[in-house]
C-alpha cells in the first residue's frame, strides 16, 4: 500500500506491506537510524518519535497509521535535515554520501561538507544532555530527547509546526507566539521520562539534563 | 508484528467501517490504538478497519452528561482541565495508573481499553463507580446504550462463545458519564509493587451526601479483583443511609463481600488480593471521607 506523510519536515512516499511497523520503515526504508529497535512491546521507549506533535512508540503502531500525518525524529534537528538532503534518501539521485550507519560514524563525511559547523550545531535539549553528562551507552538517549522536546512542546515552550505545506517547516525550537507556559516542574519532567527505560544512568542525569534545557530555553526568551 | 495481516482499511465514516468490519468478522478487526493488538503478534488478523478517522476523537459537555468519544486517547483525557477537576480527578489518576508511559497513554484509547482483550484495567472501576454508559452501532447500522457493567455481559458472552473473532460485533462510538451532584465526593485508590507498575488492585468509591452527612448513595467497585471491575453492592448497602465515619467505613468493610474470590496469577495471589482488598477499599472510603 502507498503511504504519504511528513517525515521531519519533508513530504514523503513509501509503499509498504500493511503489517509494516513504522519502526520497521523507519529504520530500513527512511534512514532514521536514531529510531532505535527495542523491545518491540512498547516498553523501552528507544523507538519514540513524534506524531503530531506527541510522543508514541513507533514500534507497537503501523506505518500505516501515520499516512497524512506528520513525523518526527531527532534526525529532523538542524544539520540533520540538510545532511539526509544530501543523502538524497527517497529519490533515485546517488547519494552525494555514503548512506547507512557508516555515513553516521564516518567524520569524514562531514567534513568534506562546505559548511561542517552545521553539523555540529545541537538542539538546545541535545547539548543540555551533553552537558549534564546524560549520556552512557547512549542507546535510550533520542528517545530521551524527543519525551524532553515532546514535554516542552506541551508547555509550549517550543512551537510544533502545524501540518501545513504551505508553510515552511519549521525547526521545533522556534519560540512560540503566545506567552509560554512556566517551565516543567520536577515531576512533569519524571512523568515524561517515565516511558524511557536507561539501564546506564539511573535516570537522575537524564532529568537534570530537562531541568538544564527547560531553564535554558526560559532564559533564552 | 501481526504476521497474516493482509489489508489496512482506514475508512471516514462510520457506515464504511461497520460494512468493512462485518464483511469479514472472522479475520478483520478494529484497531484503535492498537498498543494491545499491534504488539500481541495475533496470527488470525487478516484485516484491520482503523478508526483513527472516524471523527470519534470529541469530548464534551451537555448539560448533566460529559461525552468522550471512542478514540479519545488517555493522555487527552488527562491532560483535560474538565477532567481534571470532575469528581475529584478519579478519572485522570485511573488513566494516569493505566500506564507510566506518557507514549502508551498517546496511543491508548478510551474505547480500546473498555474493549481490551485484558480484564485488568484501572479504567473500568472508574468508568463502573460513576455509572457510564457505552454508546455503540451494531452490524446492523442500529445505535445502542448500555450501562457499562452490562455492555461487558455482552462482550464476554461474544468472546466465550467465540462469536465473530471472539469480539464483540459492533463498534462503541461513545462513553457517556453523568455529572456529579455537588453533594457528592469521590476517590480511587490502587496498589502496585511500585508507582509506574501495573496495579495489583485498585479500587474507585463514589459518595453522595444527604442531609446531616449521611450517605444517600455509595457506589464502591474493585478493579484486577476478579475481573475488570466488581461493584461491591454489599458494601454500598452497608453504607447507604448512615452517617459516614471511620467506624461505620471500619463497619462497611466487615461486611460479607470478602467471601468473594479472587483471581490468582503472576501479579497477586488470590491470599493477597483477599487480605489486601479490605484495606484498600477502607482507604477509598476514608480518603472520600476527606473530600466531603
Amino acid at each position: 500500500m502507498e503511504l504519504n506523510f511528513t517525515l521531519n519536515g519533508r513530504r514523503r512516499s513509501f509503499d509498504v506491506a500493511a503489517n509494516t511497523t513504522l519502526l520497521s520503515l523507519l529504520r530500513n526504508e527512511a534512514g532514521c537510524l536514531s529510531v532505535k529497535h527495542g523491545c518491540e512491546t512498547g516498553e523501552c521507549g528507544a523507538c519514540c518519535i513524534l506524531l503530531d506533535g506527541k510522543v508514541v512508540n513507533s514500534c507497537i503502531l503501523l506505518a500505516a497509521q501515520v499516512d497524512e500525518r506528520e513525523v518526527f525524529t531527532l534526525e529532523g534537528f538542524p544539520g540533520w535535515v540538510d545532511y539526509l538532503k544530501r543523502l538524497n534518501v527517497g529519490t533515485d539521485e546517488p547519494a552525494k554520501v555514503s548512506a547507512g550507519p557508516s555515513a553516521f560514524q564516518n567524520p569524514e563525511a562531514f567534513a568534506t561538507d562546505q559548511n561542517p559547523a552545521e553539523y555540529d550545531r545541537l538542539h538546545p535539549i541535545q547539548q543540555a544532555f551533553v552537558d549534564t553528562h546524560a549520556i552512557q551507552c547512549g542507546f535510550c538517549t533520542p528517545g530521551m530527547v524527543l519525551s524532553v522536546l515532546a514535554l516542552f512542546i506541551g508547555r509550549g515552550l517550543i512551537d510544533w509546526p502545524a501540518l501545513n505545506p504551505k508553510r515552511k517547516f519549521r525547526m521545533a525550537m522556534v519560540p512560540p507566539k503566545k506567552k509560554p507556559f512556566p517551565p516543567p516542574t520536577l515531576d512533569e519532567i519524571r512523568d515524561a521520562l517515565a516511558g524511557n527505560l536507561c539501564r546506564c544512568t539511573g535516570y537522575v542525569k537524564p532529568i537534570e539534563a530537562a531541568v538544564e534545557a527547560a531553564k535554558r530555553f526560559v532564559e533564552s526568551k | 508484528m501481526l504476521m497474516n495481516l493482509r489489508k489496512y482499511y482506514r475508512p471516514r465514516s462510520l457506515e464504511a467501517a461497520v460494512q468493512l468490519l462485518s464483511a469479514n468478522p472472522a479475520r478483520c478487526l478494529v484497531l484503535a490504538g492498537g498498543t494491545y493488538l499491534v504488539p500481541s503478534g495475533r496470527r488470525d488478523v487478516e484485516e484491520l478497519v482503523d478508526i483513527s478517522a472516524l471523527k470519534l476523537k470529541v469530548m464534551k459537555q451537555d448539560a448533566a452528561v460529559i461525552r468522550i468519544g471512542a478514540t479519545v486517547a488517555l493522555e487527552t483525557i488527562i491532560d483535560n482541565p474538565r477532567m481534571r477537576k470532575f469528581a475529584g480527578g478519579i478519572m485522570r489518576d485511573a488513566c494516569r495508573a493505566n500506564s507510566a508511559s506518557r507514549m502508551i497513554r498517546n496511543q491508548r484509547t478510551l474505547g480500546g481499553e473498555i474493549c481490551s482483550p485484558l480484564i485488568f484495567s484501572d479504567v473500568a472501576p472508574v468508568l463502573s463507580v460513576l455509572d457510564s454508559r457505552v454508546k455503540f452501532v451494531n452490524f446492523s447500522m442500529e445505535e445502542k446504550e448500555l450501562p457499562i457493567a452490562e455492555f461487558w455481559v455482552n462482550l464476554d458472552r461474544h468472546r466465550s462463545k467465540k462469536e465473530p473473532q471472539g469480539y464483540f460485533s459492533g463498534l462503541i462510538t461513545e462513553v457517556s458519564i453523568p455529572l456529579l451532584p455537588k453533594t457528592s465526593s469521590a476517590a480511587f485508590e490502587r496498589i502496585a509493587q511500585i508507582p509506574s507498575q501495573p496495579s495489583l488492585l485498585s479500587a474507585a468509591a463514589v459518595i453522595h451526601w444527604g442531609e446531616g452527612g449521611v450517605c444517600s448513595e455509595a457506589r464502591v467497585a474493585l478493579g484486577s479483583y476478579r475481573g475488570r471491575a466488581d461493584r461491591l453492592a454489599a458494601v454500598e448497602d452497608a453504607l447507604k443511609g448512615k452517617a459516614l465515619t471511620r467506624e461505620s467505613i471500619e463497619a462497611a468493610c466487615g461486611t460479607n463481600w470478602t467471601s468473594l474470590s479472587p483471581v490468582s496469577d503472576n501479579r497477586a495471589s488470590e491470599a493477597y488480593r483477599s487480605a489486601a482488598a479490605p484495606s484498600l477499599v477502607r482507604r477509598t472510603l476514608e480518603r472520600c471521607l476527606k473530600g466531603k
